[in-house]
């Protein structure tokens, strides 16, 4: 890791620790590299009651002047959450992971990015393009030059 | 034209040293010195290695000699200050980083970030010297206190003992409350000395002391257009490849940047008195 990077990660695993936001939870962080984060939906979106879903960070050396790549992942029981931005290979069509990333946002505050946009969603659908875009994706989500789709869903 | 003899032993040593053989290199950057003395290259090479082998004072003393052929010599202040942390001489690490420290960001060095957290860690040290002094002082202080306590009360009861009009059970009875008094100042008193050490406990960062990048506490802060304070060369590493305020995303280049001394006071302040906040 460059210069005095080493530590941020590990206060921010503090943080979500010792003070986390409500329906955020670590599932799993053992080292720097991959991160597993729960989050659940808090309000009532018929969409997601009752469910969990799974985001995984992967942290480069660069991080946090680079963004993570950050993508929902299935597990047993855990699925894909449906969003007409989300892809069904767990990639996420949001600013904030790629053009619209900074170096002060953390894995908190991505998480909430992405809790606040499953609660405002009311449509129970994949993006347009989801059996193109899964045939032809690259592994990483943040090779794809996503055309951010409207910011109304 | 031909490297000369010294150059090759240079890259001997280079080679070994990519391979981790410290030892050996030393041995090609002391061949080096032989044939060219005046090269402080071969010095602060020479450093690094022997700092990799905890051998510190020469390590020193190779940082002395390249200091001696260029004064303004980046990294022999840096390994200095390296080696003068190793032989926990933090006073002396402080000064050579801050120099260092300049001196990477008038050469727009990648390793400024890596000098301001020796100079960090020199204060750190430098404050831990000082909590371990209060301490023992502090439990110095106790301990008389304690004596005192006790020989002054030893003496009252001596006194209650040989009271000449008191009865037996009188006596016996004085001497008790006497104990007890004195049990309890003792109680007392280390209680008050506990609390005044929970004070100096209390081990929290204010966020605004914080760079909201590195999470570190700052050293060198700069301020953006927007009012914002970030360490410095954390904030360059950003702007090496992007063009924006970090919190704003507005346009934001080096030149845009101020210090924020008032805000670079308050950290130092807070360190003087709080040093494990390195490590926070």
């Amino acid at each position: 890791m460059i210069g005095g990077f080493t530590k941020r990660l590990g206060r921010e695993l503090n943080d979500l620790k010792s003070n986390p936001a409500v329906g955020i939870s670590v599932f799993q962080a053992d080292d720097f590299r991959i991160w597993l984060i729960d989050i659940k939906v808090m309000d009532d979106n018929p969409i997601y009651v009752g469910k969990k879903f799974r985001l995984q960070f992967r942290f480069a050396p660069t991080y946090p002047i680079e963004a993570p790549e950050v993508q929902f992942v299935a597990s047993y029981g855990i699925e894909i959450p449906m969003h007409p931005h989300i892809y069904s290979n767990g990639h996420i069509c949001l600013d904030v992971l790629g053009s619209g990333w900074s170096p002060v946002q953390t894995v908190a505050s991505v998480s909430m990015s992405i809790q606040s946009m499953l609660a405002g969603n009311d449509r129970n659908e994949r993006p347009p393009d989801d059996a193109r875009y899964v045939a032809h994706a690259p592994i990483s989500p943040k090779n794809t030059r996503f055309v951010y789709h409207d910011d109304s869903v | 034209m031909h490297p000369s003899e010294s150059e090759l032993h240079k890259e001997a040593g280079n080679v070994l040293f990519s391979h981790e053989d410290y030892e050996g290199a030393i041995k090609e950057y002391t061949k080096a010195i032989i044939k060219d003395s005046s090269n402080p290259v071969y010095f602060t090479n020479r450093a690094l290695c022997r700092l990799r082998i905890h051998k510190n004072e020469e390590a020193l003393d190779d940082c002395d000699k390249a200091l001696e052929l260029s004064k303004d010599n980046m990294k022999a202040n840096f390994l200095r200050a390296q080696a003068l942390l190793a032989l926990d001489r933090p006073n002396e690490a402080l000064r050579s980083s801050k120099i260092a420290y300049e001196l990477a960001l008038q050469t727009r060095s990648p390793s400024s970030q890596a000098i301001a957290q020796t100079v960090l860690n020199a204060k750190k040290r430098r404050w831990e010297v000082q909590e371990e002094r209060r301490l023992e002082r502090e439990s110095a202080l106790l301990n008389e206190m304690l004596d005192i306590l006790e020989s002054n009360y030893a003496r009252k009861i001596e006194a209650a003992l040989n009271e000449d009009f008191a009865v037996e059970h009188e006596k016996q009875e004085n001497k008790e409350i006497l104990e007890y008094e004195r049990d309890e100042k003792m109680k007392f008193l280390k209680k008050t000395f506990e609390r005044s050490d929970a004070r100096y406990q209390k081990r929290e960062v204010p966020d605004w002391l914080i760079d909201p990048i590195s999470f570190n506490i700052f050293y060198d802060p700069v301020m953006s257009k927007s009012g914002q304070s970030f360490e410095r060369s954390v904030l360059l590493e950003h702007l090496k490849n992007h063009s924006f305020d970090p919190f704003t995303r507005e346009n934001l280049t080096e030149a845009d940047l101020r210090p924020n001394l008032g805000l670079k006071a308050a950290c130092e302040q807070f360190l003087e008195e709080n040093g494990w906040a390195v490590d926070y």
